[in-house]
């Protein structure tokens, strides 16, 4: 509002006003900016958190038998927000060879109904929608999209530990829940 | 207004936001709702002081938001009240930004809202014709402390058990009834999980069920009468005579509520 208006269309008041209702609308947008940015993130946070990786100790080697799988069941203790609840859990670990072990996870790549190991036809099989899995937990029936998820085994001071963990389920990709 | 076609080609459109704009005023007034809302007549004596109702309205909106906010991890039970709060202060990102703002609203609100009342005191706009924006005001006054009562008692942690205790045996000192509103106030004789559960209850349902639209009506009628300016002797008997003419005819006195300076 200085000199180079010269046609005087512009009033000082008026743009004093327009001045003061911009000024209120951008204040405004910024608190509300100020105080949405910290709610989106206190809202979201509890989602950012990776579960933690229990090693569970499932035993000396000489507990299982080469060539027969063995569910081992044990209890996690689970940090679910403010509440700690012991949770029951279970791996199944196969004796390959006698310094070979694999353990999978129990869930059924499919929709998460824990198989249980058939010895008569050497097949893990589950009981909801007939997925079909063998020893080395490939898929040959039913609708699992991929194989029994492995997990990591480890011998430390002659005890057999593995490191427990949970994947998405339903896709073909072994992808950390 | 509708602009002014030109008759040949070189129609200059309005821009969408003032289309927008045009069809709502069409079907609801939207522009005379603004107009009624933002440009009023504010008298030339009105001061600093006479921003405390609209900062009171911003902080209680802020107390709306965090506390919804708030309520996603609460749990109103003595066995998770004060994890779930510590789990909101250590946990969550900005948990203590979001309850610390709810924190020291709470307190703003007590503050603003008195010395909101202060100046409606002193400047003796509770007078005719806002004696019912005055009464709401009384009422708006005694829920923010029901708020500040109730929702001291949710952290749960020393502070909130006995302040509560206290605040409980005062209201039990009434005589006759005393044992009685304590008792009530507790729902039972010893403060515990039934009285998290009703002080929560009341804090976030009861409340503000109450205090909305008390909240609304108020604002409504400052909005309907105008703002009164400072006290003027002049002024009040003006208005005194304004009255009494009034006095039979039905229906709200014209602008009777604005200053003439």
């Amino acid at each position: 509002m200085c000199c180079a208006d010269v046609s005087g269309h512009e009033e000082h008041d008026v743009s004093r006003r327009r001045f003061l209702s911009y000024a209120t609308a951008a204040i405004g947008a910024f608190i509300a900016t100020a105080v949405s940015i910290p709610i989106v993130g206190y809202v979201v946070s509890p989602a950012l958190k990776k579960r933690e990786t229990p090693s569970i100790s499932v035993g000396t080697p000489n507990d299982f038998t080469i060539g027969q799988p063995k569910l081992v069941d044990f209890t996690l203790t689970r940090r679910d927000g403010w509440v700690e609840q012991p949770e029951k859990k279970s791996v199944w670990v196969l004796r390959k060879t006698a310094n070979d072990f694999v353990a999978y996870n129990p869930r059924c790549t499919h929709l998460g109904c824990a198989v249980s190991w058939q010895a008569a036809s050497n097949h893990f099989v589950c009981p909801c929608h007939g997925g079909v899995f063998t020893i080395d937990g490939t898929v040959t029936a039913g609708p699992p999209p991929r194989p029994l998820d492995t997990l990591d085994v480890k011998t430390e001071g002659g005890r057999l530990l593995v490191a427990y963990k949970d994947f998405r389920l339903g896709i073909p990709q072994k992808e950390e829940a | 207004m509708q602009p002014m076609r030109e008759p040949f080609g070189q129609q200059t459109r309005p821009s969408i936001s003032e289309r927008v704009i045009d069809s709502l005023d069409e079907r609801l007034g939207v522009r005379s709702i603004w107009a009624a809302l933002m440009d009023r007549h504010i008298p030339r004596s009105v001061n600093w002081w006479y921003t405390l109702g609209s900062a009171t309205l911003f902080v209680f909106t802020l107390q709306v938001v965090t506390g919804i906010f708030l309520a996603a991890y609460y749990v109103p039970s003595p066995d998770h009240a004060y994890d779930s709060v510590q789990y909101i202060m250590n946990e969550v990102i900005f948990g203590q930004v979001v309850r610390g703002l709810h924190h020291w609203g709470a307190s703003a609100m007590v503050v603003l809202v008195v010395a909101h009342m202060l100046r409606v005191i002193v400047m003796g706009a509770y007078k005719y014709p806002r004696e019912f924006t005055w009464t709401a005001g009384v009422f708006l006054l005694l829920l923010t402390f029901g708020f500040g009562f109730t929702g001291y008692l949710l952290p749960w942690d020393e502070k909130a058990y006995w302040a509560t205790t206290v605040g409980t045996n005062m209201a039990g000192t009434v005589p006759v009834v005393g044992g009685f509103i304590l008792r009530v106030l507790r729902g039972g004789a010893d403060l515990g999980a039934v009285t998290l559960a009703r002080f929560f209850a009341f804090h976030v349902l009861l409340l503000p069920a109450l205090i909305v639209p008390l909240v609304g009506l108020h604002l409504f009628m400052v909005v309907r009468i105008g703002i009164s300016g400072a006290p003027d002797r002049a002024y009040e008997r003006e208005q005194q005579a304004r009255q009494r003419g009034y006095s039979g005819i039905s229906g709200l006195p014209k602008r009777s509520g604005i200053p003439k300076r």
